[in-house]
């Protein structure tokens, strides 16, 4: 049975499934208005800040909730279908983020073209090795159920997890890959970078390298938040290519939020099967905005300067749209790249930074 | 544009010299430091030692505390051309405001003076004249006594308030000790600029200096530190938990083992209001304001948040409006910094953050400067202590008894630095002896919280006395 406020989540899911050019505005105003209506909290907080559906104009005008308020409160529309949370390792267990769901069928509407587009464009089915834990492991991760939803879809034969209680099967990925390079068919790794660094340093350790056959490729995501791993994208994306034999065309960061429906991919492996060759950054799907503002003036940074990310994701018209998150970037041709995060936590002198301190309780 | 500024960050005793250099850039400002060799810095820590037999050993204090008050005399002159440098360039490197440099330097160097310096060698040592020859035991106890400071101390110096690195490096001095100083990359000017000073002083005395740099960590600082900690008898260090750790550790590899060590790390303060100070709002207000302001907060003494007792005349919310309206008028008088834009970010998101939870009916009150993120002061009915992300962010918390912050602060306890206390005068003792036990070092007035005395017990340590041995003469 449709409840009445099914209307405005068809409707999104319409549109992210066949996208108007020039539509994504007058939407967003609705799923804004709608949020309006159905979020107290968030309804509370855009009259303190004098942006209600009366007065903002513009998608742009949508009062962003910062995405650390997903941990203080619940921010959501309707009864969710589900409940994503963040690890929340550095803050304990109470103050995890809480992003909740109310219809998944929109979640999965997103990730699927969003990912074909960008990690599956020439094939239709792929083994998938997931450096990542199961639905069963890790039954709050967005993360995870987003591969889950993938793995459904396009995962060929002996697609599985390689994290499990005891953390990575290093010996079992690297039994499966050896049986890739025999098989001679191409393969897709796919996980958090954390997981991705392990096996690289056990390959180290046990000289090992595989040259994985063409077409293999990578999707690594989550970088080294909060670890004291000093190693750049570039140096990464090199060391990937040492030792699993995967050129840097085919190696695709994800960058992705709890606290968020869709994603964003590296251009990388569509430009290069279209023949284009631009340099690295994320792309924006159509249902999708990012701003990059000033974090004084809260102004729009002027194209390549750095500034704070927003995005306004038609995805989350169950929860909120507008996302003020944590992350530095800035723009690059019609999408951006992420240099950091917000800190207020350098480390000066005596004065102290909070995840530091955190992690010692 | 203006065009950049080259000066250096290094002073080496002569003959000693050095060809290759490498450069910090801060905007307009670009801070030289020599690229050395462990064969260079073994030259100028002998060239040190020497100059410290020779010399500095043979100084009575009050000839040393003389000549370190006419350099520091010298910096407290507006027109002084080291101290106009200073000022002009130190925004820059910190990114504090000129205001602000002008202030925190003059208010730093004024506890510098001869006569502060000498109370404070009297107090810690008993007798000012301990260092220079031997004295009789107090207490009838039989037998002489002296001091004697290291020959030579490596001193790595913190970078998060302007000029902090002076007060090592006198303090190095008046133990008649030869001074390796190894710059922070946040703060590498003022005590070249210093020695600079000293030479024109008396050069003898500035030729016991050397301040140098080297990246910590990295594998070729290794061998200088190998070399730096090998050969002094003292090594302190000043800075985060990580390099404070480092250091010790590269101290503890390379020293004997009768080498010493001090290390200052991580603290954080935070302020106690008492219900009776609240009658005198705008005042009390006022002092807050200036703690949390000074420095931006990036000291260890300035606070994360205020807890303010309930049951008075004012309702400690009312507090937090008026600490809110003292920082708007700094704002002018003494204006925030500026900052990179991922920490302005960490500033806004914290901040949104508690408007968000005031919205949704929380007992949070949000006061912030109108625009960007000037100031904050977030009122919040939780009592947790929690740490600021600084930059004059600061959290007030109502508490119904001031001892009852006690059982809060147990989780902070290795970290804690200094409380500014405002209550009445029967109230103090028992508060403060109940912070002593908490783990805090210093006890203050709101108000002073960053103007500290001279030798004040930072990390629980004494300014001095940590740095000497003591020698017994017996006469039987």
């Amino acid at each position: 049975m449709k409840s009445q406020t099914d209307g405005i989540y068809d409707e999104v899911l319409d549109f992210i499934r066949h996208p108007v050019e020039g539509r994504f505005d007058t939407l967003a105003l609705r799923v804004f208005s709608f949020q309006f209506d159905r979020n107290p909290s968030y309804r509370r907080y855009c009259e303190a800040k004098d942006q209600t559906p009366d007065t903002v104009r513009s998608w742009r005008e949508i009062p962003a909730v910062p995405t650390a308020a997903f941990k203080e409160l619940d921010l959501v529309c309707d009864r969710p279908q589900k409940v994503f949370l963040t690890s929340g390792t550095s803050q304990g267990p109470s103050k995890r983020g809480r992003h909740s769901v109310p219809r998944l069928d929109i979640y999965r509407a997103s990730v699927l073209p969003n990912f074909t587009a960008h990690l599956l464009p020439d094939l239709a089915e792929l083994r998938m090795l997931l450096l990542a834990g199961s639905p069963a492991l890790w039954p709050h991760s967005s993360l995870t159920h987003m591969m889950e939803v993938v793995r459904q879809e396009y995962g060929g034969p002996d697609s599985a997890y390689y994290i499990t209680e005891a953390g990575l099967d290093l010996d079992g990925l690297s039994r499966s890959l050896r049986e890739v390079c025999e098989q001679n068919k191409p393969v897709m790794l796919a996980g958090v970078t954390l997981a991705f660094h392990q096996f690289l340093e056990h390959c180290q350790v046990h000289r090992m390298a595989f040259r994985l056959p063409p077409g293999s490729r990578i999707m690594d995501t989550g970088g080294f938040k909060g670890q004291k791993i000093n190693l750049s994208p570039a140096e990464l994306y090199r060391r990937y290519e040492i030792v699993l034999g995967i050129p840097q065309t085919h190696i695709v960061n994800e960058y992705g939020m709890t606290e968020m429906g869709s994603q964003f991919y590296d251009n990388v492996l569509a430009d290069y099967l279209n023949g284009l060759s631009r340099p690295r950054h994320k792309r924006v799907p159509p249902w999708v905005q990012t701003r990059v503002v000033d974090p004084e003036t809260l102004e729009e940074r002027p194209a390549g300067s750095t500034g704070m990310l927003r995005h306004y994701d038609l995805a989350n018209c169950g929860s909120v749209m507008a996302l003020q998150t944590e992350d530095i970037g800035h723009t690059v041709g019609d999408g951006f790249e992420v240099t950091g995060r917000a800190s207020g936590s350098e480390a000066r002198g005596c004065s102290l930074l909070i995840e530091e301190i955190l992690r010692t309780q | 544009m203006t065009n950049p500024i080259t000066l250096d960050g290094f002073f080496l005793p002569p003959p000693i010299k050095v060809t290759t250099f490498t450069k910090l850039e801060f905007g307009p400002v670009q801070i030289r430091l020599p690229v050395l060799t462990a064969t260079t810095l073994s030259d100028v820590i002998n060239q040190l030692l020497t100059a410290q037999e020779q010399y500095l050993s043979k100084q009575s204090t009050p000839a040393i505390l003389e000549m370190i008050d006419a350099a520091v005399a010298r910096w407290l002159k507006p027109d002084d051309p080291a101290r106009e440098i200073a000022e002009r360039v130190l925004p820059s490197i910190t990114g504090l405001s000129p205001a602000m440099i002008r202030l925190g330097l003059t208010r730093m160097l004024e506890g510098y003076r001869r006569d502060e310096l000498y109370k404070i060698l009297r107090h810690e040592l008993g007798d000012a004249h301990l260092l220079d020859e031997f004295q009789p035991k107090k207490e009838n106890l039989p037998g002489l006594t002296r001091a004697v400071g290291p020959r030579i101390t490596t001193n790595i110096l913190a970078g998060n308030i302007p000029g902090l690195g002076i007060a090592d490096l006198i303090a190095t001095l008046l133990t008649k000790s030869a001074c390796v100083c190894k710059v922070s990359s946040h703060e590498p000017l003022s005590p070249a600029l210093f020695a600079q000073t000293l030479v024109q002083v008396e050069p003898r005395l500035a030729y016991c200096l050397a301040v140098l740099g080297w990246s910590g960590g990295h594998p070729e600082a290794k061998s200088l530190e190998e070399v730096a900690f090998d050969r002094s008898e003292l090594v302190t260090a000043t800075g985060s938990d990580e390099t404070v750790t480092a250091v010790r550790q590269a101290a503890a590899q390379s020293q004997p083992v009768s080498g010493r060590f001090i290390g200052y790390g991580h603290r954080v303060s935070l302020g106690l209001i008492g219900r009776e100070a609240l009658d005198n709002l705008k005042s009390v207000a006022q002092a807050a304001a200036l703690d949390v302001a000074m420095y931006d907060q990036q000291g260890c003494l300035s606070p994360h948040l205020f807890y303010v007792e309930t049951g008075g005349d004012h309702f400690p919310r009312q507090f937090a409006k008026a600490l809110a309206e003292e920082l708007k008028r700094l704002e002018h008088e003494l204006p925030r910094g500026t900052l990179d834009t991922p920490t302005s970010a960490r500033l806004h998101q914290i901040r949104s953050v508690a408007e968000i939870k005031q919205a949704d009916g929380e007992e949070v009150i949000v006061f912030g400067s109108e625009t960007g993120t000037l100031w904050t002061v977030i009122y919040e009915a939780d009592p947790a202590f929690v740490l600021s992300p600084l930059y004059r962010t600061v959290r007030v918390k109502p508490i119904d008894d001031l001892m009852h912050v006690i059982p809060l602060l147990e989780l902070w306890r290795p970290y804690l630095q200094a409380a500014g206390i405002a209550v009445s005068e029967p109230r103090r003792v028992l508060l403060a002896e109940a912070l002593a036990r908490a783990g805090l070092n210093r006890l203050c007035p709101v108000g002073r919280m960053q103007q500290p005395p001279v030798g004040w017990p930072q990390d629980g340590r004494r300014f001095i006395a940590d740095r000497v041995r003591w020698v017994d003469l017996e006469m039987t």
